[in-house]
């Protein structure tokens, strides 16, 4: 029984491996080509091959490890009956089993009614009967070990580990969702505002969802969640937002719920649990959880409208930088990092387009061609006429080698270094890519809420505080522990960690690295070792440099935006995408230093082509945005497309804003908003921020006057308001920002500290 | 008891209006009249908080839903009227009453008969 689970469970793992890999070539031959949504329910696929056991008749996997088993079956019976014990180095573990056959005497002993044959001697009936045979004597052993209670039983002892941490993890996984829950639940309070009920209730009806929604308003959290299977609900952080925001997070998290993540997302958990000891699972994990937002993302735009999109992408922003203040307080995302992976989901949000029928044939035929494999894989199942022995070797390496490198995630693991004598535990936040490090006695209790948006951190926790480190995505590959190392003495200096824990979170840093992949252990051994650092560390940078070029070459989001060139007020876009640029109307331009450029003119745009002076702004506009695309991004500036022409003189400039303001429509209010008087820009700067309205703060605040800011820094400062803090932070002059850490670091706030001198 | 929002009170008086037991349609017309716009499943949502916070059963007749109060308007009255004095008056009756007074919310024939009820109450 317990031999035909583990030869079952090793034969999903394998076949789920193998389909995992084709899967994952796939979508990265792929990348944008294929829908989302595709990329992200394939893996139901692999998923499914890792955990039902059905298979078909002559299937690979199943022809492998039957051949593996009659092979070994022959070799065995062979050195039987030679009576030679086990020499070669693979058959070290089948002598473990096979020196269960000690045991067989007496566990036969016991069973004295049954006329026991003689050791398989390699005859053609000894084969057949072998199976049977060495089941009994399993049953019988463990029966035998039951009532005496001594541990035996090499098969037995796989599968008690394998049970152990299955179990354990799944155990584990279930605490952690449950404590997370009622963590939730002490903070919910229901929405009863019937405005805000009905926009849910016509997001649920767009969709088509029957069942209603519970809504909860939730101070404790960042960002909104949707949660719970039976009775359904989302949470939204405590924040006022407008009708059109509220309709796309509404419909983000509907489509969620639509969809049944939940459900995948815990059947990968399951999947993980079952095959813990596969390190292909925990990529599964994080591959699926990653391209569920994604196609979520996908999904809802597919439904809207250009100008939807837009407020699709407008909250987004929005929420970004909220999360950036909540979420991740210490983070040290730069700016332009933060706007670059901005662009890219903002891009992949303007870039949506209906898949093409070459695209839709050539899925089907990838869908078809894995489900194929699905199958064509198989597993072995059931019983074959074979010795199970050479599984047990195979179990028997995997586990070991496994055991090593096992990989922990979400379970807490308990170290004590040698060195230091500091006792710390390492806890990874799988969602957020985010590890904390607890050291002092500190527990879960005393871990910042959030973690990394976006990219990776690494935080570490005492009692009396945390300090984080951070890292986006790319840095994580290349540089990473250089640009940890780099933070982690700016820290050392301002007195933010000690030495030594500056030591431990490098310590622990190598680590993860190799854990995750990261680096192998070889790439490792030098940084355990000092004085490697500075050698590996420059040659990390020159895959770094050669990274960035490559995302640069990459890079063609599409940006579009408002400006004013007076007395113009011009929306408009570039680096369109080619195919959508054929439908519109084009025109050719010459800018100042003569130079042609294609421009493509929408429609409500078209009738400006016969007016001199609009087009003399437009040129102007497209060749300073050729100028800046090119110095401050290091992007050319392609296919520029003209949303939109508004006539709009000087004088009618402060009613347009206050228009713009009012309407929420953030590009109109940005394109003028340098134009107003200091008073202006003051009194909207207040108005933003008694109305909370953060997206539009962030843009007024960085034209306000130095002295202004300042005070308005400190003011946030003084409210405790770190959202608007994080923002007004950002264009205030280095004195200034000097002045406040050090009054941080007088009153202890040193999540201010670390915000500032992150920035 | 549990304390209820202003939009699922809204919802409980046009039951207790209606005896205390009314379908989902007849909540939704009456909803209209009062210029509600509410939406189905806004009125859904509030119906079934209303119901897991004990204040009504559920029930179909049919394919159609029916809810039943199970507080009494009264009950709830009387409940909110005690949360009110603990909480603003710490329980001192006499001061809501002067307020009542002073206010001109009670007049002084209002108390009259109120001190007449109460004379009886206590022959009684």
């Amino acid at each position: 029984m317990i031999e035909e689970f583990m030869k079952m469970l090793l034969s999903l793992s394998f076949s789920g491996t193998c389909l995992f890999l084709l899967v994952m070539m796939i979508v990265r031959l792929a990348r944008n080509r294929l829908s989302r949504r595709w990329q992200y329910y394939i893996w139901l696929l692999v998923v499914l091959r890792f955990l039902v056991p059905v298979t078909f008749p002559n299937t690979v996997t199943g022809q492998l490890f039957q051949n593996v088993e009659q092979a070994v079956a022959g070799r065995h019976a062979a050195d039987s009956a030679a009576g030679g014990g086990a020499e070669d180095i693979e058959e070290i573990a089948a002598s473990k089993a096979w020196s269960e056959e000690g045991q067989e005497d007496t566990a036969d002993k016991i069973k004295n009614g049954e006329g026991q044959p003689d050791k398989a001697e390699g005859g053609g009936p000894a084969v057949l009967s072998e199976p049977v045979r060495l089941q009994e004597e399993l049953t019988v052993t463990f029966e035998e070990d039951a009532s005496s209670g001594i541990p035996g039983g090499f098969l037995l002892w796989l599968f008690v580990i394998w049970a152990v941490g299955a179990f354990g993890l799944l155990m584990r996984k279930i605490t952690v969702y449950q404590s997370y829950m009622r963590f939730l639940k002490s903070g919910n309070v229901e929405v009863s505002d019937p405005a805000m009920l009905n926009l849910l209730a016509e997001a649920e009806e767009a969709l088509g969802i029957g069942r209603t929604i519970e809504l909860y308003r939730n101070p404790m959290i960042a960002s909104p969640i949707m949660t719970g299977f039976f009775r359904p609900g989302i949470v939204m952080p405590d924040k006022k937002m407008t009708d059109k925001e509220l309709n796309c997070v509404f419909t983000h998290e509907l489509v969620h719920f639509k969809y049944r993540d939940m459900f995948y997302k815990w059947l990968v958990q399951v999947t993980i649990c079952v095959h813990w000891f596969n390190p292909f699972v925990w990529l599964l994990g994080k591959e699926v959880n990653r391209r569920c937002e994604l196609s979520c993302d996908e999904k809802v735009v597919g439904a809207l409208s250009a100008q939807a999109r837009k407020d699709y992408g407008d909250t987004l922003l929005s929420f970004l930088k909220r999360e950036e203040a909540y979420r991740n307080p210490l983070a040290s995302i730069t700016l332009t990092e933060g706007a670059e992976q901005l662009i890219e989901r903002l891009g992949a949000i303007m870039d949506y387009r209906k898949k093409t029928k070459p695209v839709m044939i050539l899925t089907t035929a990838l869908t078809m061609l894995l489900c194929f494999f699905f199958a064509g894989i198989g597993a072995y199942a059931g019983q074959h006429d074979a010795e199970p022995k050479k599984d047990m070797i195979q179990t028997n390496d995997r586990v070991q080698s496994n055991d090593e490198t096992q990989q922990d995630d979400t379970v807490q693991t308990k170290h004590t270094t040698s060195k230091k004598d500091t006792e710390y535990s390492v806890l990874y936040d799988e969602d957020r890519n985010t590890w904390y490090i607890l050291v002092d006695g500190a527990t879960s209790d005393d871990m910042p809420v959030g973690g990394a948006s976006g990219g990776y951190a690494i935080v570490l926790v005492r009692k009396s505080g945390y300090a984080s480190f951070s890292f986006s995505s790319y840095e994580m590959k290349f540089g990473f522990l250089k640009r940890l190392e780099a933070q982690c003495q700016e820290a050392v200096a301002d007195g933010g960690i000690s030495e030594a824990e500056a030591e431990l979170i490098q310590e622990v840093a190598v680590e993860i690295a190799v854990k995750e992949g990261i680096l192998t252990e070889e790439e490792a051994e030098p940084y355990m070792d000092k004085n490697g650092f500075a050698e590996m560390a420059e040659e990390e940078q020159d895959d770094a440099s050669r990274k960035v070029d490559e995302l640069k070459e990459k890079q063609y989001a599409y940006y579009q935006r408002t400006r004013y060139e007076e007395p113009y007020i011009i929306e408009y876009g570039w680096n369109l995408h080619e195919e959508d640029a054929q439908y519109y109307l084009h025109t050719e331009i010459l800018l100042e230093d003569q130079s042609p450029m294609t421009v493509g003119f929408a429609s409500e745009a078209e009738a400006w082509l016969e007016d001199v002076e609009a087009m003399e702004a437009v040129t102007k506009l497209l060749w300073e945005t050729k100028q800046t695309a090119r110095s401050r991004f290091g992007l050319e500036m392609e296919r520029p497309f003209i949303v939109r022409i508004l006539y709009l003189p000087p004088e009618n400039v402060r009613d347009f804003a206050k228009q713009a303001y009012e309407s929420d429509n953030i590009a109109d209010f940005s394109a003028v908003v340098e134009l107003l008087s200091e008073e202006e820009k003051e009194s909207y700067c207040e108005r933003s921020y008694e109305e909370d309205d953060v997206a539009f703060f962030s843009i007024i605040i960085s034209e306000t006057e130095v002295d202004y800011m300042t005070a308005f820094l400190e003011k946030c400062y003084e409210n405790n308001d770190m959202t608007y803090f994080s923002i007004a932070a950002a264009d205030v002059p280095v004195t200034a920002k000097k002045a406040l850490m050090r009054r941080a670091l007088q009153e202890e706030r040193t999540d201010y500290y670390y915000l500032l001198k992150n920035m | 008891m549990q304390q209820i929002s202003e939009s699922e009170l809204v919802l409980m008086k046009i039951i207790w209006k209606n005896g205390g037991i009314a379908l989902y349609s007849y909540i939704m017309e009456e909803l209209e009249k009062d210029g509600n716009e509410w939406k189905k499943n806004t009125v859904l949502t509030l119906l079934s908080r209303l119901v897991e916070k004990n204040f009504l059963k559920t029930g179909k007749i049919g394919r159609r839903n029916e809810y039943r109060a199970v507080v009494a308007e009264q009950e709830f009255q009387a409940n909110q009227t005690r949360n009110f004095l603990d909480k603003v008056y710490e329980g001192n009756v006499g001061g809501l009453v002067s307020t009542l007074l002073q206010q001109d919310i009670l007049s002084e024939a209002e108390l009259k008969e109120i001190e007449a009820f109460w004379e009886r109450r206590r022959q009684e």
